[in-house]
């Protein structure tokens, strides 16, 4: 690890995958997305430029609370997990983890990162993936995406600096933010139709 | 003024703009359908970076656009793409109001093709994936329906299409990187995966198809004719595109053995599901997979002629899915044909033969459009193995099976009498459609005496 510190923010990465993967109460599930936001700004601001960092984290953070306020608008709440449900995401999601540190490990020396912003990002997009896989309901399917893409962002802001690129990486995030607002708002009223 | 201004720039902004006026159908359709067709033949009579005349008007067009550092260039090489893209609009356009839909789609189609044409513009070509992302983004509120719940086919989309972009971002950051040092064996073989994945879950080659049919079965075939007949046009020209800006992919004696094995199964495997499918929305979106896995097969070959015929057969391809699926729009819209079409002869008897000549012409049946082209693929497959060639025929004759199963079917008549429910501007479209399909069938030298020009900017040599 470049900074033993950072052992700090990937520790907060990893407690909010799991918090989103197994929480179904809306404020736990929105609170743990935003404190893997924080963590992965707080990691790649020490190994990119700040401008992008800065832009990448308003984009997410907009586009996540975009789909919070719909939700708490729309009065949707999550469908609670069943214990044995959330033991067995528990489960799957170790073994990412421990993908994530030995691929994080190799992932390392291709793309020549610090080993902690390659383990954090793929805590976090073997997490969306993992929700991917798992869920079916419209507002976690957006949810699960957007946390595949902070993951990626993480990695990849890293390796490019180029501010369109950022630009439109975050604009992708902030359309997704948006579309999925209007999905989440719209399956509402069809169901109340 | 530079042509990606003018080809991503105004459609980005006109649809931008209709979108607050989308309510005023014919100016909507009158504006995009105008602009699309001075688009389409500035692309095909106007030699890019030379100066343009308009009686006393003199435009500099130039060919690149720079933007924060990075390039966007559309130049004589792009023409041929840029001609196929305004006339599959244009034709899409064309057909819009007859196929039972309003103009509400049009400023999100005009969006969609500006970040389309971006993604073939933006150079270095990774970043052809955002712009992708962009589209599929786009066109997510056209695939959601009135008063329905989004359908799993347009979730599965929208899933599949967002994993990719992060596997070709960094599978092309890769690539750009092992230029410099191609000797790095290990970064070039996670670059192909990702690349090969990224461009896997675009392209829904097995097993990642599974979104295809689920996606033409659940919104309306007219705007998954659209999306089907489009991206994955595109999806192919960015392949096509890195192929040719990379050197040693194109020197390599695998890239071609990779993309005919994948084409190969994706045909097969693409046939045994056809052969028991019955609903006609997901038929059309099996021949879609199908028409992909020749595309890719005709890419792999890697002699000048298969893609010559790869740009060639774009033009009967996207003529014979439009014919398609606006043939199944006024089938189905009526509410008087089941999906699996019975006897949809005897009320709609001119729809039903265009449906047919359009799927046919997809598989290649003489003397329809891709006749032509489907014969030189199977003329210059021997070449590269007996096996290829075997699956290849199983493939193109076991894709007539479920077809014939269709043709019994819509001609299964309960009564003697036959009604011409078809409006008359339905007729016509659907007549236009048969002839050039059938003009393009007869004489294929004809489209290739029209843009037999083009192929000297085309990336030809392998």
């Amino acid at each position: 690890m470049t900074y033993w510190i950072n052992t700090i923010p990937l520790a907060f990465i990893l407690i909010g995958c799991l918090l989103f993967l197994t929480s179904s109460r809306k404020q736990t599930v929105f609170g743990s997305v935003i404190v893997i936001i924080a963590a992965g700004f707080s990691l790649s601001i020490q190994f990119s430029s700040l401008f992008p960092s800065l832009v990448r984290l308003v984009s997410s953070a907009s586009a996540f609370f975009a789909i919070f306020l719909s939700m708490k608008e729309s009065d949707i709440e999550f469908r609670a997990i069943p214990k044995n449900l959330g033991v067995l995401r528990i489960i799957a999601f170790v073994i990412f983890a421990i993908l994530s540190i030995l691929l994080g490990l190799k992932l390392t020396d291709v793309l020549q990162i610090p080993v902690e912003v390659a383990i954090g990002g793929l805590f976090s997009l073997f997490c969306g993936l993992l929700y991917l896989g798992i869920s079916t309901t419209l507002s976690k399917l957006i949810l699960a995406i957007m946390v595949f893409y902070t993951g990626f962002v993480l990695i990849f802001g890293v390796l490019e600096s180029s501010i369109l690129v950022n630009g439109l990486i975050a604009g992708v995030i902030l359309l997704l933010g948006a579309l999925g607002s209007y999905l989440i708002i719209r399956e509402v009223m069809v169901e109340r139709e | 003024m530079s042509t990606p201004i003018l080809f991503i720039g105004l459609p980005a902004i006109l649809g931008f703009a209709l979108f607050f006026i989308r309510n005023r159908q014919k100016l909507t359709l009158t504006i995009s359908m105008s602009l699309l067709g001075v688009l389409c033949v500035l692309a095909f009579f106007h030699n890019f970076g030379q100066i343009l005349k308009i009686g006393p008007l003199s435009i500099d067009l130039g060919t690149t656009f720079t933007i924060f550092g990075r390039d966007f260039i559309l130049a004589n090489s792009d023409r041929l793409f840029l001609t196929l893209t305004c006339l599959t609009s244009l034709f899409w356009l064309g057909g819009l109001k007859q196929a039972g839909l309003n103009t509400n789609f049009v400023p999100y189609q005009m969006a969609i093709m500006a970040s389309l044409t971006a993604a073939l513009a933006v150079d270095p070509f990774i970043y052809s994936a955002i712009f992708m992302e962009i589209a599929v983004l786009l066109s997510i509120p056209m695939l959601v329906h009135s008063g329905k719940s989004l359908s799993r086919g347009v979730l599965r989309f929208l899933i599949f299409q967002s994993i990719s972009m992060p596997l070709i971002l960094l599978g092309g950051w890769l690539i750009a990187g092992s230029q410099a040092s191609p000797s790095d064996l290990q970064q070039l073989g996670i670059a192909a995966f990702f690349l090969a994945t990224g461009f896997a879950l675009w392209l829904a080659v097995f097993p990642f198809h599974s979104w295809v049919p689920l996606l033409s079965e659940d919104i309306h075939p007219y705007i998954s004719g659209f999306l089907l007949t489009v991206f994955p046009q595109v999806a192919l020209l960015v392949i096509v595109d890195l192929t040719s800006s990379v050197t040693w992919i194109m020197a390599s004696e695998y890239f071609g053995e990779i993309l005919l094995l994948v084409g190969t199964l994706m045909m097969v495997f693409t046939v045994v599901w056809m052969l028991f499918e019955k609903n006609s929305k997901r038929l059309f979106g099996f021949l879609v997979l199908f028409e992909t896995s020749y595309l890719l097969l005709l890419l792999g070959m890697q002699t000048p002629v298969t893609l010559q015929v790869f740009y060639l057969t774009q033009f009967p391809r996207f003529l014979a899915l439009l014919l398609a699926c606006f043939c199944l729009s006024v089938l189905l819209d009526s509410g008087s044909t089941g999906l699996d079409l019975k006897g949809s002869f005897q009320n709609f008897p001119i729809a039903s033969i265009g449906l047919l000549i359009a799927l046919f012409s997809i598989t290649g049946m003489p003397p329809f459009g891709e006749f032509s082209f489907k014969f030189v693929l199977l003329d210059t497959i021997g070449s590269s193995g007996k096996i290829k060639a075997i699956w290849l025929i199983l493939g193109f004759t076991g894709v007539l099976m479920p077809l014939f199963g269709l043709v019994l079917r819509i001609f299964s008549l309960s009564s003697s009498t036959i009604k011409v429910n078809e409006k008359i501007s339905q007729i016509i479209i659907i007549s236009i459609g048969i002839f050039l399909l059938l003009l393009l069938g007869l004489y294929p030298r004809g489209l290739l005496g029209l843009v037999d020009f083009m192929f000297q900017f085309l990336p030809l040599n392998t």
